[in-house]
C-alpha cells in the first residue's frame, strides 16, 4: 500500500514537472545587425592645478580620451558619442548617472582620472562600464612619465578593445615603412617609423642610399630591410631601440624580400642568380643558410605560418605568377591560388586563418584574403595600384600602399599607407609628412 | 497479485497521461483536423480570436438539452445539484462540471438541465474549493481544457501552442531587427552559442536581470558573446509593444533565449 501511495505521488510530481516544462518558452536568436557599438569616452578627470611638463594633467586627461576615441573609431568597431552630447561628463567619485548615458544611446562608458604623483609621474586610471547592465566591466591603473600619456591612451585603447571584442588590440603598435620623396626619377627612400595612428614619426635613414622591403620581427623591436647601401643590395637588421644596423652576410647575387621566422629566430628570403631567383632561410645566431626551393621559375615573397610549420611564396613555375604553400623543410609544394590574374606578397596572418595577398587582373590591383588551402578567396580593396599588404598583430586589419600613377606603367604619382580591416568597408588612409609605402607593422609593444 | 495489478494499471494511465501531454506528435497523428494548423498558425491576431472559436463549440453541447424529460428528474435526484456546483461560476458552460470530474457520461446530462436554475450555487463553492485543493496549479491550457469537451481539447492545445509560437516569432523579430549587434571579431572555429534567461514582468518589462548561463565561467570570445547576448534583451525592454497576452502570462514570464552568432560571422 505504502509503494502504491508513493507510485501515485511520484506520479503527480511527474506530471507537475512535465507542465512546469512547457511553461517556458524557448527562441533561438540567429540573426541580429552588426553596427559599430555606441561608447561614450568622457575626458579623464584631473586637476589644473597640477602642472607637469606636458601641461597639467587635466589637459593630459583630456588629451588621452582624445586619443582612445580616435583609435576606437577608426578601428570601425565602435562608434564614439560626441561629447557635446552628454549630458554630464560624469562625476568619477560618485560613479556614472546610467540613465544619463542611456538618454543619449551609449552602451558602453569610459570614465577615467589623471593625478600628479610626489615622484613626478602621472596616474592613470580607467574604467569601462556597461551602461544597460549598470556595472563595470574592466578597470585598470598606469603609472607614467608625463610624456608617456600618448602611449598610456593606447594602451588603454587596447584593453577596451580586448574587453570589448574578445580580440587583442593593435593600438600600441609601430609601423615602419618607406618614406619617399623627390622626383619620379630620383626618389629619395627613406626608412621611417611612427605609431600606428601616424604620430611620433621619425626618419630612421637619411636618403643617402635607398631601402626597401622592411619587415618587424614579431618577437621584438627589430627590423629587417633590403638596403642599397654602397650601391650592392643587402638583407640587413635595424634594432631601433638601440639605432644599430647590421648586414646578415655576404650573398653573390641580390638578395631580397626578407622575412622573419615567428620566432624572430631565422630570416627567410629570396635570392637571385643569373636571372632565376629561390627561397633561402638563414638561421640568425649562426648564420647558415639553407636552401628551400630549386626550380627554374622564379620563387619570392616568402611568409611563414604562426607556428612556423608552413611557408607560403609566389611562383610563377605554372606559367603565371601564383601564391603557393610548402613545408618550413621546402617539401610538399602546394598551389593555392587558381582565380584570374596574378597573385604576389603572401603574408600569413597573425591568427592563422588566412594568407592576405596583392591581386593584379584586368589592369587593376586588389589587395585580399584567402584561406591557407586556397578557398574563400575575399576582395577587399581595389584602385589602379596597390601591394604589399602587413597585418595588424590581431590579425584583423591590413596595411597597405596605394599610387596614383602619372601614367599607365605605373610611373610616379602620389603614394600613400591605407588601411582595411577584415569586413572590407573600413577603409582609412594613415597620413605621412611625405610619400609613404611598403608598411610594416610591428607587434604590440612591451 | 492484486497490488501488482493496480501498479501496472497506474504506470499504463500515467504512460498514457504523459504521452498524451508530452508528445506533440502522439496528439498530431490522431488528430485528422491537421488542416487547421496551416490555416490558423501564422497570423499574431488569432491569439484573441482563438478564443472565440473555442467558446463556439459550446452551444452544441446544450443540445442534449432538448429531451424535456429529464428535467422532471432532477427533482427526484437531489445528489446531482452539489456537483453542479463546479459550473456556477461560468453559468452557460455547462460542460465544465464533467471535464472536472471524471463521472459517468449521464450525470452530464442531466447537468445542463440544473443550470438554469440559481438556487444550486451555495453548495457549489464549497466542491470548487475543494477540487482547487486536489490541483494546486493548473495551466491556461488545462483550465481552457475544462471549459471543453474532450474533442476541443486536442484543438485547444494547438491552439496555446499557436500562441506560444506567435510570442517567440515576435519577440525572436524584435530582438534580431532591433537589438543584436552580434560579436563581429570572434574566431569562428570557437561555438559562441549563449543561453539567457529572461524574466518578464506582466507589463513586459524585464522583472530581474537577464542571466547568460555559466557567464561566471566564461573569457574571451564567449564573455563577448554573452554580453553581447545581455546587452540585446536589456536594449529590448519593455516588451510591451509586442501583443503579450496577460492570461497567457504564466506561458511567458520566463524566457529561454539562444543565441547564436555561428551564421552572422564569417
Amino acid at each position: 500500500m505504502r509503494m502504491l501511495k508513493i507510485l501515485i505521488v511520484s506520479l503527480f510530481g511527474f506530471i507537475a514537472a512535465t507542465l512546469s516544462a512547457h511553461a517556458v518558452i524557448e527562441i533561438d536568436i540567429t540573426r541580429g545587425n552588426i553596427q559599430p557599438l555606441p561608447i561614450a569616452i568622457t575626458p579623464f578627470v584631473g586637476s589644473d592645478q597640477q602642472m607637469t611638463t606636458n601641461g597639467s594633467v587635466a589637459d593630459i586627461g583630456a588629451q588621452i580620451a582624445q586619443v582612445v576615441t580616435a583609435d576606437l573609431e577608426r578601428s570601425g568597431l565602435f562608434n564614439a558619442i560626441d561629447p557635446r552630447a552628454f549630458i554630464n561628463s560624469g562625476n568619477v567619485a560618485a560613479g556614472p548617472q546610467f540613465a544619463n548615458w542611456r538618454a543619449v544611446g551609449a552602451q558602453a562608458l569610459v570614465t577615467g582620472t589623471t593625478v600628479l604623483e610626489e615622484d613626478g609621474r602621472v596616474r592613470v586610471e580607467f574604467r569601462l562600464w556597461d551602461v544597460l547592465a549598470g556595472s563595470q566591466m574592466t578597470g585598470l591603473r598606469y603609472y607614467t612619465a608625463p610624456q608617456n600619456w600618448r602611449r598610456i591612451a593606447h594602451l588603454i585603447s587596447d584593453a577596451i578593445y580586448k574587453r570589448l571584442t574578445g580580440e587583442d588590440g593593435y593600438f600600441d603598435t609601430r609601423i615602419v615603412y618607406i618614406s619617399e620623396s623627390g622626383p619620379y626619377l630620383e626618389r629619395i627612400k627613406r626608412l621611417a617609423i611612427m605609431d600606428q595612428d601616424g604620430y611620433n614619426h621619425k626618419f630612421l635613414t637619411d636618403g643617402s642610399y635607398m631601402i626597401l622591403n622592411p619587415r618587424f620581427s614579431p618577437t621584438s623591436q627589430e627590423i629587417t630591410y633590403l638596403s642599397f647601401y654602397n650601391d650592392t643590395p643587402r638583407v640587413y637588421l635595424f634594432n631601433i631601440d638601440t639605432g644599430k644596423s647590421e648586414m646578415l652576410g655576404e650573398f653573390e647575387g641580390m638578395t631580397f624580400a626578407p622575412r622573419f621566422s615567428p620566432d624572430g629566430k631565422k630570416v627567410i628570403m629570396s635570392k637571385a642568380e643569373q636571372g632565376n631567383s629561390d627561397i633561402f632561410v638563414m638561421e640568425l645566431s649562426t648564420r647558415r643558410v639553407e636552401r628551400l626551393t630549386t626550380h627554374s621559375a622564379i620563387d619570392t615573397s616568402p611568409s611563414y605560418s604562426p607556428f612556423g610549420r608552413y611557408i607560403t611564396f609566389n611562383s610563377d613555375r605554372g606559367g603565371s605568377q601564383q601564391l603557393y604553400v610548402m613545408d618550413a623543410d621546402g617539401s610538399n609544394v602546394k598551389r593555392i591560388s587558381f582565380g584570374d590574374g596574378r597573385y604576389s606578397t603572401p603574408v600569413w596572418s597573425p591568427r592563422g586563418d588566412l594568407i592576405a595577398f596583392t591581386k593584379q587582373t584586368g589592369g587593376k590591383f586588389y589587395i585580399g584574403v584567402m584561406r591557407p588551402d586556397g578557398t574563400g578567396e575575399r576582395i577587399l580593396t581595389e584602385s589602379y595600384f596597390e601591394e604589399g599588404p602587413t597585418w595588424s598583430p590581431n590579425g584583423r586589419v591590413l596595411m597597405f600602399y596605394r599610387k596614383y600613377p602619372y601614367d599607365n606603367n605605373g610611373g610616379g604619382g602620389d603614394t600613400q599607407l591605407w588601411s582595411i580591416d577584415l569586413t572590407g568597408y573600413n577603409e582609412r588612409q594613415i597620413l605621412t609628412p611625405l610619400d609613404g609605402s611598403d608598411p610594416a607593422w610591428s607587434p604590440l609593444m612591451d | 497479485m492484486k497490488q501488482a495489478l493496480i501498479i501496472s494499471g497506474i504506470f499504463h494511465v500515467s504512460l498514457l497521461v504523459f504521452a498524451a501531454m508530452d508528445i506533440p506528435w502522439f496528439d498530431q497523428v490522431e488528430n485528422v483536423e491537421m488542416e487547421i494548423i496551416p490555416v490558423e498558425m501564422v497570423d499574431i491576431s488569432e491569439v484573441t480570436r482563438t478564443f472565440e472559436i473555442a467558446k463556439e463549440p459550446e452551444p452544441l453541447r446544450e443540445k442534449p438539452k432538448p429531451p424535456e424529460r429529464q428535467p422532471q428528474r432532477v427533482d427526484n435526484l437531489p445528489p446531482p445539484p452539489p456537483r453542479m456546483p463546479s459550473t456556477m461560476p461560468l453559468p452557460k458552460q455547462t460542460a465544465e462540471a464533467p471535464a472536472e470530474k471524471p463521472k459517468p457520461p449521464l450525470q452530464r446530462a442531466e447537468a445542463p438541465r440544473v443550470t438554469p436554475k440559481s438556487k444550486p450555487r451555495p453548495p457549489s463553492r464549497l466542491d470548487l474549493a475543494a477540487l482547487r485543493n486536489l490541483v494546486p496549479e493548473r495551466s491556461l491550457e488545462e483550465r481552457i481544457a475544462d471549459k471543453l469537451g474532450p474533442q476541443e481539447q486536442r484543438a485547444t492545445s494547438l491552439d496555446v501552442q499557436r500562441q506560444t509560437m506567435t510570442i517567440s516569432a515576435a519577440i525572436r523579430k524584435k530582438i534580431e531587427d532591433q537589438c543584436w549587434n552580434p560579436p563581429v571579431g570572434a574566431d569562428t572555429s570557437e561555438s559562441l552559442r549563449v543561453t539567457v534567461q529572461v524574466f518578464l514582468a506582466p507589463t513586459g518589462e524585464l522583472a530581474r536581470p537577464p542571466v547568460a548561463e555559466d557567464y561566471a565561467r566564461m573569457n574571451g570570445f564567449l564573455k563577448v558573446a554573452a554580453d553581447s547576448a545581455l546587452r540585446a534583451v536589456r536594449m529590448c525592454a519593455p516588451y510591451n509593444d509586442i501583443n503579450l497576452p496577460k492570461d497567457m502570462y504564466d506561458q511567458w514570464k520566463e524566457i529561454k533565449m539562444n543565441f547564436d552568432p555561428s551564421d552572422m560571422v564569417s
